[in-house]
């Protein structure tokens, strides 16, 4: 699916289709840029003889991932990461020149296709599906080819998101959340040292978001988000969206959902898409479930999940605006949620109008010149929500019959018989 | 009951460690109930607390002790029942994937316990992938014996990835073992003793101890690393070569440039 994300600069950029992307600046929407990739002829990494190269077609179609940062800016707006084709990541930092605003600077040749990464101002962290963590420095502005030497650590198991965080007294730290329910939290740039694990969540850990220097939130297909604390890993909350979502205030209009709510599918209470955003107040949290993930978002903030005073929102957008692709907050307003819906549409709301109201009020604001823009036919949107759910399913451990409930029932009956062989012995 | 016999527990030597296996492990390692394993030396929490040791405080707190040696891919349980005698205060764990090869050892140690009452009560043995399980079992640090005995050396190149050292598991397992904790791994397959210790060299956070040094001719392990096992029973009745190699945990040689420093 397209991505949306937003620089503390006040850009705004959307992942399109075939590795392009829309730069928008938020200050002047005169200014925005169509970042198309240039052809490379450059050789694809050397494979290792004997492997087939079956999985080259899933590696490049990129309708083939999870929403999870691949496209992203440094945190002082300066460079821009996206993960394009064939294997490679973009990087594009501000023109200088009249003609563009922004340029391509580098493409970096990946192994194994990203599957989140997180950038600092100073190096780009990717992270692949065979569970391994790249790390390149962002000061260069060659091209560059990544090799096994370096990889930095590897969890044996498909990475679903990772961050890179600095504890309260200065020390650096990776964050990797996999498949198999870890968050393994590693020193930096010894990531072979491992601080600790985050056990607890039951399924996938698909989000791991900063609050500060010492909490992180992380959302699961467990349906929980749970707060951390480091760098001693400890889990200090687990809220269940069972709970904070069924006590929801619904505003906005209610839309008859074609999904029935009340299918006890554990599934429909998945996290499907979280972001936060943190001011001096509070950290304010939007996310979708599963079951409500194509019209629906939830608003709440840290401190009402942690007082579990229902004071969470639930909005419901105009089925119009069609299925919503992707938000974010921004980085320069905080509290402004950026929506980008599959109908070219961008909303923005504020959520501190939203977490105050209570009654159905029109509170979204339509961005019309981004979203005249993005109507234009040569701009595609990624629209692939049909096989996103299918990968977000087969995330889900099936913890069916081990298969060897056969061997048991063979081998108590071969007791049973060797019992009654010396019974029939001693008689 | 009488010893188990192998025959009924063969089973084929690979098993793909990437696959999904349905194996149930705990969310994390004080969620573990080890008392089932350990019946006389753990006591599980449901069992309530003596009231009559209020009358000696030596008895309060005395938390359960925590396993301490680890046999990764223990087999038909050959280690675990050797070393079991010479550390009667250490809780030994076993870990095997397959399914038929685990069930023989949890027979052979019932039937041992059963032989010879009071002994065998500090080792078991579970289903699990160590491969991608081992950091919900335990805490970090807690280990000090880890064990990688005839591990399958998986040839070909594309099957690497499946092998039980490798550079990112090298991670965990210096997390989980102490510092000053021991790795013995032993095989006789030359290109993997190889593989083995090349990446054991390449990894920071571990030495290696000669086999000369006098802490392995000291150490009562070394022999049972050799020769317990099934493997190295097999590789003993064929005139094999064993190639035995120790790393000692060590701290991160990184310094951090911190501010306070």
């Amino acid at each position: 699916m397209s991505e949306l994300t937003i620089s503390s600069t006040n850009w705004l950029a959307i992942s399109l289709q075939n590795g392009a992307a829309m730069v928008f600046n938020l200050n002047d929407t005169q200014q925005w840029q169509y970042l198309k990739p240039e052809t490379i002829t450059n050789d694809k990494p050397k494979e290792a003889t004997g492997t087939k190269q079956k999985t080259q077609d899933n590696d490049d179609d990129n309708t083939s991932d999870l929403n999870r940062n691949l496209i992203k800016f440094t945190p002082d707006g300066q460079k821009l990461a996206i993960n394009g084709q064939n294997k490679q990541i973009y990087i594009y930092i501000p023109s200088n020149n009249d003609k563009t605003y922004w340029q391509l600077q580098r493409i970096i040749t990946v192994i194994k296709r990203a599957s989140a990464f997180d950038l600092t101002n100073e190096f780009l962290l990717i992270a692949d599906k065979s569970g391994d963590v790249y790390k390149t420095d962002l000061s260069n502005n060659t091209n560059l080819i990544l090799t096994p030497d370096d990889c930095m650590m590897g969890h044996l198991s498909m990475l679903l998101d990772i961050a890179f965080i600095r504890t309260n007294d200065n020390q650096p730290f990776i964050l990797t959340a996999d498949r198999d329910e870890k968050i393994r939290l590693s020193h930096y740039p010894n990531a072979y040292n491992i601080q600790g694990y985050c056990l607890g969540h039951t399924e996938f850990v698909s989000h791991v978001k900063l609050i500060d220097q010492n909490h992180i939130l992380s959302a699961s297909g467990d349906g929980t988000l749970r707060l951390w604390h480091l760098p001693d890993c400890v889990e200090l909350n687990v809220f269940d969206s069972k709970i904070f979502t069924s006590s929801a205030k619904q505003i906005f209009y209610e839309q008859s959902s074609n999904i029935d709510d009340n299918q006890s599918l554990s599934i429909n209470h998945s996290i499907w898409k979280m972001d936060i955003t943190s001011t001096t107040s509070d950290v304010f949290i939007a996310l979708s479930i599963y079951a409500s993930r194509t019209h629906s978002i939830y608003l709440t903030t840290l401190s009402n999940l942690k007082n579990s005073n229902n004071e969470q929102r639930k909005i419901t957008f105009n089925s119009t605006h069609g299925t919503i692709i992707d938000y974010c907050f921004s980085s320069k307003n905080p509290t402004d949620l950026y929506i980008l819906f599959d109908s070219n549409t961008l909303l923005k709301v504020n959520i501190i109008s939203i977490l105050s109201c209570d009654k159905n009020e029109y509170f979204e604001e339509n961005n019309k010149s981004i979203s005249t823009i993005l109507a234009r036919e040569e701009f595609n949107l990624i629209n692939n929500i049909n096989s996103l759910e299918i990968i977000f399913k087969q995330l889900f451990k099936s913890r069916g019959d081990p298969g060897d409930s056969s061997y048991y029932k063979r081998k108590n009956q071969r007791i049973e018989e060797q019992e009654e062989k010396r019974k029939k012995k001693t008689k | 009951m009488s010893l188990p016999q192998k025959k009924f527990y063969r089973q084929r030597a690979h098993s793909n460690p990437l696959s999904d296996h349905s194996i149930d492990y705990p969310v994390r390692h004080d969620a573990m109930d080890w008392s089932s394993h350990y019946p006389l030396v753990i006591k599980s929490s449901e069992q309530s607390p003596d009231h009559e040791s209020s009358v000696s405080n030596k008895r309060r707190k005395v938390e359960n002790p925590l396993i301490e040696f680890v046999d990764i891919g223990c087999g038909y349980g050959g280690l675990l029942v050797a070393l079991a005698p010479l550390f009667p205060d250490k809780l030994m764990l076993g870990m095997e994937l397959r399914v038929k090869v685990l069930d023989y050892v949890l027979d052979r140690i019932r039937a041992l316990r059963e032989q010879y009452p009071g002994q065998y009560t500090n080792i078991s043995c579970l289903r699990t992938n160590a491969m991608k399980y081992l950091p919900t079992y335990f805490q970090k640090g807690q280990l000090s014996k880890m064990f990688f005995l005839y591990p399958d050396p998986h040839f070909k190149k594309a099957k690497h990835k499946w092998r039980i050292i490798n550079k990112q598991l090298l991670a965990e397992y210096a997390y989980l073992l102490r510092v000053d904790g021991l790795v013995y791994t032993c095989t006789d397959v030359l290109d993997l003793h190889q593989w083995m210790c090349s990446c054991f060299d390449e990894f920071p956070l571990f030495e290696r101890i000669d086999n000369d040094d006098p802490v392995l001719k000291n150490d009562p392990c070394i022999e049972h690393v050799v020769g317990s096992t099934e493997e190295g029973k097999k590789v003993e009745r064929n005139k094999g070569d064993k190639y035995l190699a120790v790393f000692r945990r060590i701290e991160d040689p990184y310094i951090t440039k911190s501010s306070d420093s």
